[in-house]
């Protein structure tokens, strides 16, 4: 069984976000890159996948800097090796081209099943799987919240909202997990000993039979901003009597919940 | 003055802290102002009234339990003032971990970390000069205070700031505190700010503090390692602090040296199921990442757990924060599993907060292994200052467990070691005090006390009796 795992690099949960300078996107000083919670499920299950039916597990990811340390994060979770699409003009692009990137290194490795988590914990995009699968010319199962293989098939449980609904078909498939679907191992030393010397190799665009054009985004970012600061509380006067009536006036006419 | 609030439903949940004490009292003020602070205490020496300042009741010695009188909240002192990059300012009943957090935001650092952080506030912190598990490396909160507010026991409202000389007239008790952490009695201190650090509510009430900064590191490694027994980790843990005493920024150069025992990894078991077959004990480590970087410090820690007889292949590492908590939920699920077992029980934990010099380290855990009954054993191994947790399960074992804390509190300063490290006396441990400290130093605080608060108005029976 060859098993792919695409991992997104975000910012650490703990991360406080700012908006850059000039509104082009978000500071990135100081910030700790790690690999996606909802990845951290799907590497978790194609790992497990591996150590059950054998084969291979392999990482791919588009970036640099960050993006080969959190590589280096999952190979020590149980990934055997992993590419890495280096090249400058992946930065800016936009899912579509991400998606190209992910779809032609996969093609070069022939595999049974692709595992991405259901959305990125930054952007919270959700379209790269799904255009994966379709560049691949794959079926894509989402939000999918236990996985198994059996035989030849896999058969996955999706989850809707209050009930599940199960899918079987044949391999290959690409597959969006939830957060739940299994809980990440910890991170041994040896491991991260070992990882040192696992294959990460570098591809760029050229060597994925990809150009710059290729990839150039159909949409670009036009401007970030916060959210609105909280208003500050306001304090109403008078008796109990008058502060209850303001109180259900302001409830109906500015919050308009009651 | 503003009125106290008399209603016993809404003084019902001041009357208690994590020492399971309970008190009563006569009202409860929430003051919003330092003055109004000052004029409730005016008013108390006036009538002799007995007054206990409250924080946030996460202390263990029931230092803020009243027994009559009227009960101070300062809750709402609350107010985050300014933060610069050299100092930060607050009032006193700003949730500790809340004011790190806005510190942390500007990329400055405020190291002390008592375990309650979340749920302590800033002034009761400073009041029982609190520890943690980075005081091995930053120490107490006694020298990150810069400067105090503080009313005094006659109402005066005063500002002191590091150097500022302890008035001519105040007696300050000139003793030799034990060489080792510690938080017990007056400090002998060398100016004003010190005199009010660590003294419990029994000399002033703090109203605002300034704390000193430092650098926010930039990433943070931890380790949980497991151990085969208690000689192996303790291998590992004087290696790494004697590699940390040599280079503070070295290689190996941890934060925290955090040990937990085969009675704690019983309870993680319980509760996470997560421990590894073979393990006697545990640490849990924080390094901070130098300029040598995570490889450099992975290396050495391989290094060291490696030679020291780690169960290498079990030691879990983390590098981001996320990371780092799972870690830490795998440690906080000892005091959990502990507390529950007491709940259980239906009797109180017995917690100790011993500390002994680094030579007096085996000695007294050897002492801690001869307890009567099931326990845990966890705390700051670094600092040689574990917490044994005895579990009595009936009323007869609940009086052996406390007169084994005395056995054992005498044995800790018997080898020069003192009876709170991190704690406090508080109501529950002047007799502790006692046996630490000599007469003649016993009446030193006592003079000082009475020189400030004639009528011992403030924190009675809160270090004296």
């Amino acid at each position: 069984m060859k098993v792919g795992v695409c991992i997104k690099s975000t910012p650490d949960a703990d991360t406080r976000l700012k908006v850059a300078a000039g509104a082009t996107g978000i500071e990135t000083a100081g910030i700790k890159w790690v690999i996606s919670d909802y990845e951290k499920g799907a590497l978790e299950v194609g790992v497990s996948l591996k150590e059950k039916l054998g084969g291979e597990c392999v990482l791919y990811s588009v970036g640099s800097g960050d993006t080969e340390k959190n590589l280096r994060d999952g190979l020590a979770l149980g990934g055997d090796r992993a590419v890495m699409v280096d090249d400058a003009a992946t930065k800016g692009t936009d899912a579509l081209g991400i998606a190209k990137a992910l779809a032609a290194a996969i093609k070069l490795d022939g595999l049974d099943i692709v595992l991405c988590g259901r959305q990125a914990t930054d952007d919270e995009n959700s379209q790269v799987p799904a255009m994966v699968a379709e560049l691949l010319g794959w079926p894509h199962i989402s939000f999918v919240g236990a996985f198994a293989i059996d035989g030849t098939d896999f058969v996955a449980s999706r989850n809707m909202g209050g009930a599940t609904e199960k899918v079987r078909g044949a391999l290959p498939v690409v597959v969006t997990t939830e957060d739940t679907i299994a809980t990440p191992r910890y991170v041994k030393l040896p491991e991260i000993m070992k990882a040192k010397s696992k294959k990460l190799e570098k591809k760029n665009l050229a060597a994925l039979g990809l150009s710059a054009e290729a990839i150039a985004p159909a949409a670009t970012f036009s401007a970030y901003s916060p959210p609105p600061s909280r208003p500050a509380g306001r304090k109403l006067a008078g008796d109990a009597a008058a502060q209850a009536k303001e109180l259900v006036r302001l409830l109906r006419e500015e919050a308009k919940v009651i | 003055m503003i009125a106290p609030i008399t209603d016993p439903s809404v003084i019902e949940g001041y009357l208690t802290d994590a020492s399971n004490v309970h008190g009563h009292a006569d009202g409860l003020l929430r003051p919003r102002s330092t003055e109004e602070v000052s004029a409730i205490v005016r008013h108390c020496q006036a009538n002799n009234l007995a007054l206990t300042v409250t924080a946030a009741r996460t202390s263990t010695t029931a230092g803020p339990v009243p027994f009559g009188g009227l009960l101070l909240s300062l809750e709402r002192l609350n107010r985050i003032g300014a933060i610069t990059h050299d100092t930060a300012t607050a009032q006193v009943g700003v949730y500790l971990g809340a004011f790190q957090t806005e510190i942390e935001a500007t990329g400055r650092f405020y190291p002390p970390d008592p375990t309650s952080r979340n749920e302590c506030t800033l002034g009761g912190s400073v009041a029982c000069n609190a520890s943690g598990a980075r005081t091995f490396r930053y120490g107490p909160t006694r020298p990150w205070v810069e400067a105090l507010e503080v009313v005094l026991p006659d109402g005066e409202i005063r500002r002191f700031k590091r150097g500022d000389p302890v008035p001519a007239a105040w007696p300050v008790p000139q003793w030799t505190e034990p060489n080792v952490k510690t938080s017990a009695g007056y400090a002998p201190a060398k100016d004003a700010v010190d005199v009010f650090i660590g003294s419990e509510g029994t000399l002033g009430i703090l109203t605002e503090v300034t704390v000193r900064l430092t650098d926010l590191p930039e990433s943070v490694l931890g380790v949980l390692a497991y151990f085969p027994d208690r000689a192996t980790a303790v291998a590992f843990m004087r290696a790494a602090r004697a590699a940390a005493r040599e280079d503070r920024t070295g290689t190996l150069s941890p934060r925290c040296l955090e040990y937990l025992d085969k009675g704690c990894l019983a309870f993680a078991k319980a509760r996470i199921g997560a421990v590894p077959e073979g393990a006697g004990a545990a640490m849990f480590c924080e390094q901070e990442v130098m300029a040598c970087g995570e490889d450099a410090h992975m290396a050495a820690w391989f290094d060291a757990l490696t030679t020291s007889g780690a169960l290498i292949d079990e030691t879990l590492f983390s590098s981001d924060p996320s990371s780092r908590a799972s870690l830490l939920a795998l440690r906080h699920a000892v005091p959990a599993g502990v507390n529950e077992q007491a709940v259980r029980n239906g009797m109180p934990k017995v917690a100790t907060d011993l500390s002994v010099p680094d030579d007096a380290l085996d000695a007294m855990m050897d002492a801690y292994e001869a307890a009567p009954m099931r326990n845990a054993l966890f705390g700051h191994l670094g600092d040689n200052h574990l917490h044994l947790n005895l579990l009595p399960s009936t009323a007869d074992e609940l009086a052996t467990a406390k007169a084994f804390y005395v056995e054992l509190a005498r044995k800790a300063v018997a080898l020069g070691g003192s009876v709170s490290g991190e704690h406090g006396i508080g109501k529950t441990k002047k007799n502790q005090l006692a046996l630490m400290v000599d007469a003649a130093t016993l009446e030193s605080f006592r003079a000082l006390k009475l020189h400030l608060d004639p009528n011992g108005v403030l924190g009675r029976g809160t270090m004296f009796d």
